[in-house]
């Protein structure tokens, strides 16, 4: 059985499809990624797949219940962190986690036995009697990913969970994700449009643009479709030597090669007054689909 | 029992700025015993006895139009309301919860009348009038409120729109000062204003006088609940909308 599961799942706002005929499915325990730019669509895909918008158009499952016809055993099975959340109020670390979980049904003493635990598995406890409003934005978002992860749902929802942080509070974010998908055993659906980050931690990748599915798989098998292998980062150079394979940056240019050589190959032929090689990521492939579509 | 945890778990998270601001408490016990102090001042005994009631039904009102549709109001603009539509909390137990973790706010201004009305031989039939119209009084006001808050599509602060609303409903019109002071039409139409006729309806069966026959002011109530009650009820979704 899937976990999540979208047939043609579509939504339109008045005259505007914000999401058509997404397709994908996620299988039990593992983390899937929509990815993709802003405004893309995923957060209104998100939002039917956890009931708070109904879709207008095909259908979708979750943990193999209806979003619309079967909605009261969906949100028993889900725990979803929305984009943008700011309703921390005046509650500390410790009591929004615990409170969260009494909001789930998990008795008082169970709740704050389960907060405590989250707190020192996530390393807040300098913090979890300071009033949230005065925590930082890494601070902020640890605690509200560990009270949607400490819920025990089947399935959490992770709205860009990671969006506006630091370097180092994203990874840290991230590592909470993946240990917690395997200890609980829980299928995590997250959004984001950092590529880069995402390739360490996702099983399954969805890539949405204009509300539209362009390519989905794992992350080793989206980049088995991309032609090629490096990224070359060219500075002051005349973009006519690159063809159309380039994507302007104003100094800079991003193209990509299948090799080493081509890469020099390229140096030499562009005369760049600097150049950088590294290997493609998930966000190549995503921008190479991308660009063929157009 | 998972129902009642859920309630509560709203409950708390709820209280939490209650608890920890409570100078708002301290205002609010400060406008009751003003608001005696005033009624005292002006009027004597009489005028206390017929305040004290009316003061505990525009608390709940209050309580309903500004508190309870703030709190909703803001849960909306801040996804706090996507966040719990998506887990086991139903909308009634959401609104329990509301409810519940803001009654610290107005318990002790209420509570603090309960000696007041006591100490100058009022007796307990006063307070209990009132207090028994007060949930009706609590849901009306919150029907009102919500069946504008909820129609506001662009994000805004809320209180920008319950607290004049609030103002417009009870300092006004003729609650805490007699209709009669009104020129006809004007004091006729007075009572098409919900905390008028609740008001109306309190002071008629707590002490017995009240400008409007009760049963105007009872079909007024029933409309306004009836009318307000269906506007929410065509907005309030909890969920797949």
């Amino acid at each position: 059985m899937h976990a999540v599961e979208a047939i043609e799942l579509s939504k339109r706002f008045e005259s505007v499809w914000a999401v058509k005929n997404i397709t994908f499915s996620v299988g039990e325990r593992a983390i899937a990624v929509l990815a993709g730019p802003n405004g893309a669509g995923k957060t209104t895909t998100v939002r039917m797949l956890t009931t708070v918008l109904s879709p207008s158009k095909g259908f979708a499952r979750v943990m193999g219940f209806d979003v619309v016809k079967e909605f009261r055993e969906v949100r028993k099975r889900i725990a979803y962190l929305p984009q943008d959340y700011g309703a921390m109020g005046d509650v500390t670390p410790y009591e929004f986690i615990a409170y969260t979980l009494m909001m789930r049904g998990f008795s008082y003493f169970v709740a704050k036995k389960e907060a405590r635990r989250w707190i020192e598995l996530l390393g807040l406890e300098q913090i979890a009697k300071r009033r949230s409003w005065v925590l930082s934005g890494g601070e902020r978002r640890k605690m509200l990913v560990a009270a949607t992860l400490a819920s025990h749902a089947d399935v959490v929802f992770l709205d860009e969970p990671t969006t506006g942080l630091d370097v180092e509070s994203r990874y840290s974010i991230l590592k909470v994700i993946r240990d917690a998908s395997k200890e609980l055993g829980s299928t995590i659906l997250l959004t984001t449009h950092m590529l880069e980050e995402v390739q360490l931690i996702a099983d399954h990748v969805v890539f949405i643009n204009s509300g539209e599915v362009v390519a989905q798989g794992g992350p080793g098998a989206l980049l088995s479709k991309l032609p090629y292998r490096y990224r070359v980062v060219l500075e002051g150079v005349d973009k006519g030597c690159l063809g159309n394979k380039h994507i302007d940056l104003g100094e800079k240019v991003i193209t990509w090669v299948k090799s080493v050589e081509e890469a020099k190959h390229v140096a030499e032929v562009c005369k760049p007054s600097a150049y950088s090689t590294k290997d493609v990521f998930l966000e190549d492939v995503y921008l190479y689909i991308v660009g063929e579509k157009k | 029992m998972r129902a009642l945890w859920r309630v509560l778990g709203v409950a708390l998270f709820y209280t939490a700025w209650i608890k920890r601001q409570w100078m708002w408490i301290v205002q609010s016990i400060m406008s009751t015993v003003g608001i005696v102090m005033l009624a005292y001042g002006w009027g004597g005994h009489d005028i206390v006895k017929t305040a004290i009631p009316v003061y505990i039904i525009i608390t709940t009102w209050s309580f309903g139009a500004n508190l309870v549709a703030q709190m909703v109001g803001y849960d909306r603009v801040s996804r706090e309301w996507e966040r719990m539509v998506a887990s086991q909390l139903t909308l009634f137990e959401y609104f329990t919860g509301i409810v519940l973790g803001a009654l610290p706010f107005v318990l002790p201004s209420i509570a603090l009348l309960v000696p007041i009305a006591t100490a100058w031989g009022f007796g307990l039939k006063l307070i209990t009038i009132a207090l028994l119209l007060s949930p009706l009084s609590m849901a009306l006001g919150t029907f009102l409120s919500l069946s504008i808050v909820l129609r506001i599509r662009n994000p805004m602060n809320i209180s920008a729109v319950t607290n004049p609303l609030v103002t417009a409903t009870t300092f006004l019109p003729p609650v805490l000062y007699p209709p009669t002071v009104l020129p006809e039409p004007l004091r006729s139409i007075s009572i098409a204003v919900p905390p008028v006729a609740l008001a109306e309806i309190t002071k008629a069966l707590s002490i017995g006088v009240s400008t409007t026959p009760i049963h105007i002011s009872i079909a007024s109530v029933i409309a306004w609940l009836v009318t307000t009650g269906i506007a929410t009820l065509r907005v309030l979704k909890w969920g797949l909308e």
